[in-house]
């Protein structure tokens, strides 16, 4: 259950850490943002998430749970206490030692705070049952 | 306002768009009804002693300049007017434009020129938080004066334990914190809350480690 947790900030330069001994942890990793020049821009319409996420399928069996997610490219942050984010939770639903078919789940929600006629979040969940 | 450079004539019409930070300046949204210049920046200003001026020689005589300055849409020269000593301009007009538009017409360097250098630091450590605050800062060079836009941003992320069956939540995510702009020279154009940079295209990766179950 011990895994080791790897987490990577890249943007411009990078930074690495490593936390050595940790159990189901998260890592983080091509984090990364752009930052661009302009002068006028508006959000434009509603919306649902403006957010593309792209789910792990665990084609290679090795359990792991992953999604990437890029806000669209026509939003922006720009205002003081714009977010994009993204939220989990993680756990078992039956996780003792020696149960056949124990059931994990892994929740993403993914928002974004742009103003407030931006706010909007996205669910995923990702509950798997181990066969 | 009219006038002409060698053989070419401008008829410049501008309406008023609000005033800056301080309230030294003006601005002013315009176009050439000849249609051979745009309007690059338009203003009043006051205090030139805080200006940037092209004209850096009448800084000491005047207090007051009329900026007009023009760009020829096929050579794509520049056209400088700057005429001093204005006398005061009681503008009653009840502006409808946002800050944001406001500001974006100040920021004619940003909107014409590309940076002649850009930097970004990191202003927290990583030691010992989970997360980090960068400043990406664009610096202009506008008649020989550096102007710096900046733009601060979080980098946050709360990784926890998960036992086994357990659970836990976390999270991790940008935010935008502070956007300004600086003319350590001369400060009139100064602005504490905008800067023509933002962020976007922010993108995650979050996933676990292999063989978490």
């Amino acid at each position: 259950m011990t895994e080791i947790c790897t987490s990577s900030v890249t943007n411009g330069s990078s930074i690495n850490i490593t936390n050595p001994s940790v159990s189901f942890s998260l890592s983080l990793a091509g984090l990364s943002v752009s930052v661009g020049r302009g002068i006028t821009f508006d959000y434009g319409g509603s919306h649902i998430s403006n957010t593309t996420a792209t789910i792990h399928d665990n084609s290679d069996g090795n359990y792991a749970r992953a999604v990437k997610t890029a806000l669209d490219s026509s939003y922006t942050l720009k205002n003081v206490g714009n977010k994009f984010y993204v939220s989990y939770t993680i756990g078992e639903y039956s996780g003792q030692k020696g149960l056949s078919n124990p059931t994990l789940y892994f929740n993403v929600y993914i928002g974004n705070e742009l103003d407030v006629s931006t706010q909007s979040t996205y669910q995923k969940d990702m509950t798997q049952i181990i066969t | 306002m009219s006038g002409s450079y060698g053989e070419e004539d401008f008829d410049v019409v501008a309406n008023y768009v609000g005033n800056n930070e301080n309230g030294n300046i003006d601005i002013f949204v315009g176009e050439d009804n000849n249609n051979i210049f745009d309007v690059v920046y338009c203003a009043i200003e006051r205090e030139i002693s805080k200006s940037i001026l092209y004209f850096n020689s009448m800084r000491d005589e005047y207090t007051t300049v009329l900026k007009l300055y023009l760009r020829n849409k096929e050579s794509g020269a520049f056209l400088i007017v700057e005429l001093f000593n204005l006398p005061y301009l009681n503008i009653t007009t009840s502006r409808a434009d946002s800050d944001v538009d406001v500001n974006a017409a100040l920021c004619w360097i940003e909107r014409t020129f590309e940076p002649v250098n850009i930097t970004e630091t990191e202003t927290t450590t990583r030691s010992a938080n989970s997360s980090i605050n960068k400043t990406a800062t664009y610096t202009f060079n506008s008649f020989g004066y550096e102007v710096k836009d900046y733009v601060e941003y979080k980098l946050f992320w709360d990784f926890r334990d998960c036992s086994r069956g357990g659970s836990t939540t976390g999270n991790a995510g940008f935010e935008l914190l502070r956007r300004y702009r600086t003319c350590k020279d001369y400060p009139n154009n100064n602005s504490s809350t905008y800067s023509s940079l933002f962020l976007y295209c922010p993108e995650f990766e979050l996933y676990t480690g292999q063989n978490m179950a």
